[in-house]
């Protein structure tokens, strides 16, 4: 009897073990499965290239949002991947922003043309990816540096969208 | 089925009776990361990768170290605080799976409080000054701290009651490697490539990143809910990961405390 009662209160439950051993195995069922077929993440935000943007006239009411990005750099990726094809962060851009997507050539091509030298001067990007949320006049109302989390980008844009509109009032 | 009210309670007073553990909690849970968010609500600026750490998973962590030390009854045979529960273990038998499901489910809420309630402070000083979150978003939040709490407490709690010592020195190891990695901030640097030391430094930083992000998502997975939720295509692999690494540290801790011998030693 006694140890009938010790058993019970030192065995682990089975139910447990049975259902770590199905999680474990379908993980890594499903890693396999991912890795061969990657999920479809669906659009991200349609970024205009910055090269055609400063030939073209700039929208007068529209706030713009640059982020200066490099192909080379993984947390820009990271960050196109997990943030910008978050359906909130996206519809938050496109409606509010004119996007514009500003690609760094200094690895690849050893300089980067004077427009975005003195783009890259003005709003003081020092690293990738950069946020610059700029008003029509062109005056930066705040920027966001390195990949953060979808929560901190949309707070980030809240407050620049709120900032912009007690600026024009 | 397998909590035990007797200890929830116990451990719930051990944790509100302590004035060194509420202190810690107020001052790294609160005052730093509010303070850092109204400095940077005043001065105009994004929030800093520090208080996105002190805000996320490296926050809890901090909060769920100080819980799990004092109350997860790694010293069980010693009197004072973290043996409360002792007269409970005397008085009627308690089942080992039944005594760590039970420390297990009330630091998680402890902890998942604490740090669910600082977020809301913070997006409450944020409101204040025209920084909004969706409902969605504030959801996320509170749910995903709860998760981190929920993953630490298990992992924490296995590595105490395992009184292996290769087994906790690994432990230590693979969550400093983790944190590690956070606290670098997640940007490359602007300008031409770097050569001889400075891009050795660059390269082993990448490494060290990239063993911090796999060690992550093996020991510590977790759930972005937030981005979960405003996906095109939902994965589920998140979901199994966090699930799977919580039942094994879960079944680890009952494993290794059904293996233990307790010595009650008394006067």
């Amino acid at each position: 009897m006694e140890l009938t009662e010790d058993f019970r209160l030192t065995s682990t439950p089975r139910s447990l073990l049975i259902g770590c051993i199905i999680l474990l195995t379908l993980r890594i069922g499903l890693s396999i499965f991912e890795w061969q077929h990657p999920i479809n993440r669906g659009r991200t935000v349609a970024w205009q290239d910055a090269a055609v943007s400063q030939e073209q006239p700039a929208d007068g009411k529209k706030l713009r949002l640059y982020e200066f990005y490099a192909d080379w750099c993984s947390p820009c990726q990271r960050l196109e991947r997990d943030v910008m094809s978050n359906d909130e962060i996206r519809d938050t851009i496109e409606s509010n922003f004119q996007a514009i997507r500003v690609v760094d050539k200094q690895r690849e091509e050893g300089k980067n043309p004077k427009w975005m030298q003195e783009l890259q001067k003005k709003y003081r990007v020092f690293a990738f990816p950069t946020l610059v949320a700029v008003a029509p006049d062109g005056e930066a109302i705040g920027s966001l540096v390195g990949n953060s989390s979808s929560l901190s980008v949309y707070r980030f844009l809240s407050r620049t969208i709120n900032d912009a509109a007690k600026k024009a009032k | 089925m397998w909590v035990n009210k007797a200890i929830f309670k116990f451990t719930v007073m051990s944790a509100c009776l302590d004035p060194m553990k509420l202190m810690y909690v107020a001052l790294l849970g609160f005052v730093v990361p509010i303070g850092m968010k109204l400095a940077a609500l005043y001065h105009g600026s994004a929030d800093s990768q520090t208080f996105e750490m002190l805000t996320g998973k490296v926050g809890v962590s901090f909060i769920m170290m100080v819980l799990c030390l004092g109350l997860a009854g790694n010293s069980t045979t010693q009197s004072g605080r973290g043996g409360e529960y002792l007269p409970l273990l005397f008085s009627r038998p308690v089942s080992r799976t039944e005594y760590v499901f039970t420390k297990w489910v009330t630091i998680t809420a402890i902890g998942g409080t604490l740090a669910a309630l600082q977020n809301i402070l913070v997006a409450l000083c944020g409101f204040a000054f025209g920084e909004t979150t969706s409902a969605l978003g504030l959801l996320s939040m509170i749910i995903e701290r709860y998760l981190d709490s929920g993953i630490l407490a298990a992992g924490m709690i296995w590595t105490m009651l395992n009184k292996h010592p290769v087994f906790q020195v690994t432990s230590i190891i693979a969550f400093y490697v983790w944190m590690l990695g956070q606290t670098v901030p997640p940007v490359s640097v602007a300008g031409p490539q770097a050569s001889g030391v400075d891009q050795l430094a660059l390269e082993a930083t990448k490494i060290l990143l990239d063993c911090s992000g796999y060690l992550g998502d093996l020991v510590l997975p977790g759930i972005n809910i937030y981005d979960l939720l405003n996906a095109h295509t939902p994965s589920l692999l998140p979901i199994i990961a966090y699930f799977s690494t919580l039942g094994i540290y879960l079944t680890g801790a009952i494993i290794s405390t059904n293996k233990r011998e307790f010595f009650y030693g008394t006067n």
